[in-house]
């Protein structure tokens, strides 16, 4: 079981230490993710989902900081490697794609160049593209456009000379996954890779993604506040809230038997496709700010079912099934209820 | 039909020129909205949906006159039989009827209608922004932000103006000790609310409200949601919901209109447009969206291609029939399809629908 | 009901305010190079204000007394305790001169900027707000100016003009404005954007109202840096004009005449004359400029939220 294992995060704490406090934007977080899975991370804006994927991939600056917990990524525990150790790691380790590919892409410099020379460097080991021998370069140059045609660019022998700008937005995410795996990676994270496009395009996006771990074999940690979009891609899916995972199991248990109040809500808040309401469930107030977060259960001052016990104690993530786990203290009852109104059904 | 509506609008035209070479001469337009014509019904709501470039943000914008329109007809308030009189007159060529018609449009055009005749308008037709970080001045407090509609129109004398503001933010609930804060200090939530207090502080009778949800979350989005509906029942308020997200289309509209690269491409009633679409379009958009179900999976992942064309040089004839998958040769890329209706109330533009 | 009666005290109705403040001090204090900016310009301004009672001469007394005849051994003297900076070739008091050049100095800077500023504000906010041939024209005649090199501008209508400080800072003026109103044009055009502005005007406000409400108010903190930076650059202009002979009249207390005056005696061993106005115009040039460095650091918007 273990060997299926790619990436264990275990009580990862990252703060950031801000001039109004210390902001606990991650703040005792454990998942993995097996190999050739996708693994949805779904949660609201500021329930650091995000600093949690930089965080794995050693990207928090200044004034954020791991302040503990262990990233254990195929055997090694990340958080012990030199920052040359962790270059090498990052590209052909982990890759990770953005909401907004144009500040991932440089703007000056072709497609196909910025792809050859991720490539160049993590085989061959050259640095300056400049440097490069002819024949490497001409080789490589296939491989780009092969790499473009797998993420379905249209025209890919056109798409290789040109610049940033010159593409639409879904093909410039395109560009981007071609560059993140063209140095074949095993874990991919893709950090709200769809926010920014339209309905026909992320399911475009998406298909590709899928095929990427399909064809490549590769991880995904999909970054999403859609829980459509997890619903859609998804193996397992763990949900974040306030800093913290509230609920984790695989796509369809969490879906079939939502268990903790906030997972029920955010799934209740969804307008559907399929049928009208009359009125939405809501969950009420905001998402609490995460200097002074509410004591003992962050999600207490939302929670309708919240008791004496939600204020003073933090819960702790529990299995009520196997794979499924949940960060309530009255997850068991929650279960229960749940699976009893199933029978009813 | 002759129900109320609050507006009529007529071949919509918008063309935002693209400026370039040495001079700066004028090179192309953007056909943002390019001959749109529809009716919003008196306390209804009309969802507008459509993707990026579309034209529906540009439709909102001309419609209030935030953006003159190139050409078309924007008939506000008009009585009821002048609206009737409107739509016997509207397709009309011969001279007397042109002449009728003009006399109306002076009267009721909002497009005939110069930058002061058309500030009283504003007082009854209101938006509401998607982005409500940049919709609120950041020097500026909530007190400020509200008080500046209800100064300009006079609507309360100035003593009364701080009560006044107090009940809009109750109204939208918000609590007075928001009063003198600045938006930074506002959830998105919140900060949404302060612009919907703007919006209604007017009294208006129609309000565009242009994805006032997409910039938040998904628990906050259905507190605005609900929040939007409540105002519309308790205010008889008409709407005109612009949205890329057809389940919240499904959720607020009583009818939606499906636009495409600057044309209105379907429109029906919500029901109607969700059970039966039409238009190869919106069949495409409906089944491009993910369902929140994982057990609904579709089983084979459709190979969606394409994007949408820029509206600088749309494709001839059926802007959608390079992507589209009944595209009939000789006549999709040749012929503009107009917009019809083929089931009651149910209009759609698409060849396969006009040829019989 | 008065704002008194609902919000309970002027710490409540302006605590978000407040809390801004406490937060721009905070900003400041984590720069030191911003704070030796601002100590240093308190000082320059805390010199020019009590320049009466800092000074030990006034500045037009010669060897320490007003009138004829004049001690011929207090001319010329070199730094003592007596005469702090020294004296010149007539036996003014050096140290008084000094301390009273900054008043002129900060006077020339201060209202030479502020008036650019208003010109600048109220033509680059139209331009850059109305547009069109309005914009056109407005930019071209900044053009215009922007092709003359700064100082031989000023040099050249000071020239016209005839010498002396009012004439110095008349020219600076006139160089100066079309800069700020680029800035501002240019603030002007992406506030604009804003979706504020499109609010503005959905509520019925008119342009006037719009661009004075609105788009000026939330253009002006980058042009507060480029203030900061510019008060140093005058002075260090004015001195200049001064130094070429197109500013006040010899023996004033004034930085750039005393600088001047005291060159030809450099060589000859005189060193304090020249060096201790030098000494203050660099102060204050590097004053401003370390303080405007450090506020547009402060000012910026990525770096507050």
């Amino acid at each position: 079981m273990d060997d299926d294992i790619l990436l264990k995060v275990e009580d990862l704490h990252t703060y950031f230490y801000t001039y109004e406090g210390v902001v606990k934007a991650v703040d005792g977080v454990s998942f993995y993710v097996k190999k050739g899975e996708v693994f949805g991370v779904v949660g609201e804006t500021g329930c650091g989902k995000s600093v949690t994927a930089l965080s794995i991939i050693g990207l928090i600056d200044e004034p954020g900081k791991i302040v503990s917990g262990k990233i254990i990524f195929q055997g090694k525990n990340l958080r012990e490697l030199s920052e040359d150790e962790m270059r090498k790691i990052r590209g052909k380790g982990i890759s990770m794609i953005f909401q907004e590919p144009m500040t991932a892409l440089n703007p000056v410099y072709k497609i196909g160049d910025q792809i050859l020379e991720i490539i160049l460097l993590h085989k061959y080991g050259i640095e300056d593209i400049k440097k490069a021998p002819k024949d490497i370069k001409k080789k490589e140059r296939k491989r780009v456009i092969d790499m473009l045609r797998l993420v379905r660019m249209p025209d890919p022998e056109r798409a290789i000379d040109s610049y940033p700008h010159e593409l639409s937005g879904g093909m410039r995410q395109r560009a981007m996954i071609a560059m993140m795996l063209a140095a074949e990676p095993s874990l991919l994270i893709a950090d709200e890779p769809t926010t920014a496009l339209d309905v026909t395009v992320q399911a475009q996006i998406l298909n590709i993604l899928l095929d990427m771990r399909d064809k490549l074999g590769i991880s995904i940690i999909l970054i999403t506040h859609d829980l459509s979009v997890v619903a859609d891609v998804c193996d397992r899916v763990a949900v974040m809230y306030a800093g913290n995972i509230v609920e984790m199991a695989d796509v369809y248990t969490i879906f079939k038997h939502p268990v903790h109040p906030y997972t029920r809500g955010l799934m209740q808040a969804i307008p559907s496709i399929a049928e009208k309401k009359e009125e939405l469930k809501y969950i009420k107030g905001s998402v609490p700010n995460l200097i002074y977060p509410p004591p003992g259960c962050r999600f207490h001052p939302r929670c309708e079912y919240a008791q004496d016990i939600c204020k003073k104690e933090k819960p702790k993530l529990i299995e009520v099934e196997p794979g499924h786990y949940v960060a309530c203290h009255f997850a068991k009852e929650f279960f229960e209820k749940e699976k009893e109104s199933d029978k009813n059904e | 039909m002759s129900e109320d509506a609050i507006l009529q609008i007529y071949g919509l035209k918008k063309y935002f020129p693209v400026k370039g070479g040495f001079f700066g001469k004028v090179i192309a337009h953007v056909k943002a909205v390019d001959g749109v014509s529809l009716e919003i019904k008196r306390g209804e709501t009309l969802g507008i949906v459509g993707e990026s470039g579309c034209g529906k943000t540009t439709l909102g914008r001309t419609i209030l006159r935030l953006i003159k329109a190139d050409d078309g007809m924007i008939f506000f308030n008009a009585p009821p039989d002048v609206q009737d009189r409107i739509r016997e007159l509207v397709g009309r060529k011969d001279e007397k009827s042109k002449r009728e018609l003009e006399e109306i449009r002076k009267k009721y055009d909002l497009n005939r209608k110069n930058d002061k005749e058309i500030r009283p308008y504003r007082r009854k037709m209101q938006i509401v922004f998607q982005d409500p970080q940049s919709s609120l001045d950041p020097r500026m407090t909530v007190k400020k932000i509200l008080a500046e509609p209800l100064l300009t129109h006079k609507i309360v004398p100035s003593h009364k103006v701080e009560s006044k503001i107090i009940e809009l933010l109750e109204l939208v609930g918000l609590k007075k000790e928001h009063l003198h804060r600045f938006p930074h200090e506002f959830s998105g939530g919140q900060r949404q609310r302060i612009g919907i207090a703007r919006a209604i502080s007017l009294n208006p009778d129609f309000i565009v409200l242009d994805e006032p949800t997409s910039a938040l979350d998904v628990s906050v989005q259905a507190q605005i949601l609900n929040l939007l509906k409540q105002l519309q029942r308790d205010l008889k308020l008409t709407y005109m919901f612009i949205t890329h997200d057809l389940s919240v289309a499904r959720h607020m509209a009583h009818r939606i209109g499906v636009m495409y690269v600057g044309k209105l491409v379907e429109l029906a009633p919500a029901e109607d447009l969700f059970n039966d679409p039409l238009h190869p379009y919106t069949k495409l958009l409906l089944e491009a969206i993910p369902i929140p179900d994982p057990t609904k999976r579709k089983k084979e992942r459709k190979l969606f291609t394409g994007e949408v064309p820029s509206a600088v040089n749309p494709p001839k004839g059926c802007r959608f029939h390079p992507r589209c998958e009944y595209f009939m040769a000789g006549v999709c890329d040749k012929l503009e399809p107009p917009l019809v209706e083929v089931k009651k109330n149910h209009y759609v533009a698409c060849h396969l629908y006009t040829k019989g | 009901m008065t704002e008194v009666e609902v919000t309970g005290g002027f710490r409540k109705a302006h605590e978000s305010q407040i809390k801004e403040f406490k937060y721009t001090l905070y900003l400041m204090r984590r720069s030191p190079l911003t704070m030796t900016g601002l100590i240093m310009l308190l000082f320059v301004v805390i010199v020019a204000i009590f320049a009466p009672w800092i000074a030990p001469y006034h500045p037009t007394y010669i060897g320490g007394q007003q009138y004829w005849p004049y001690d011929s051994s207090q001319m010329l003297s070199p730094p003592s305790l007596q005469h702090l900076f020294g004296t010149d070739d007539m036996g003014h008091d050096l140290f008084s001169m000094v301390v009273y050049g900054s008043r002129e100095a900060l006077y020339i800077g201060f209202i030479v900027v502020i008036v650019a500023m208003l010109i600048g504000i109220t033509l680059g906010a139209y331009s850059g707000y109305v547009g069109g041939w309005v914009d056109e024209a407005i930019m071209r005649v900044c053009d215009m100016f922007f092709a003359f090199p700064g100082l031989v501008l000023a040099m050249a209508i000071t020239a016209a003009l005839g010498p002396g400080l009012q004439n110095v800072m008349y020219a600076l003026m006139v160089v100066w404005w079309p800069g700020y109103t680029r800035i501002i044009r240019g603030q002007v055009l992406s506030v604009k954007e804003n979706q504020y502005i499109e609010a503005a005007r959905a509520v019925g406000l008119s342009r006037f109202k719009i661009i004075w409400k609105h788009v000026i108010p939330n253009s002006i903190p980058p042009i507060l840096v480029q203030a900061t930076m510019d008060l140093g650059n005058v002075i260090l202009t004015a001195a200049g004009l001064a130094f070429l002979g197109l500013g006040a009249a010899a023996y004033t207390a004034d930085w750039g005449v005393m600088v001047s005056q005291g060159r030809a005696w450099l060589l000859a061993g005189y060193w304090w004359w020249s060096t201790f106005p030098g000494l203050a115009i660099f102060i204050t040039v590097l004053a401003f400029n370390l303080f405007g460095d450090g506020l547009r650091d402060i000012l910026d918007p990525r770096l507050r939220r």
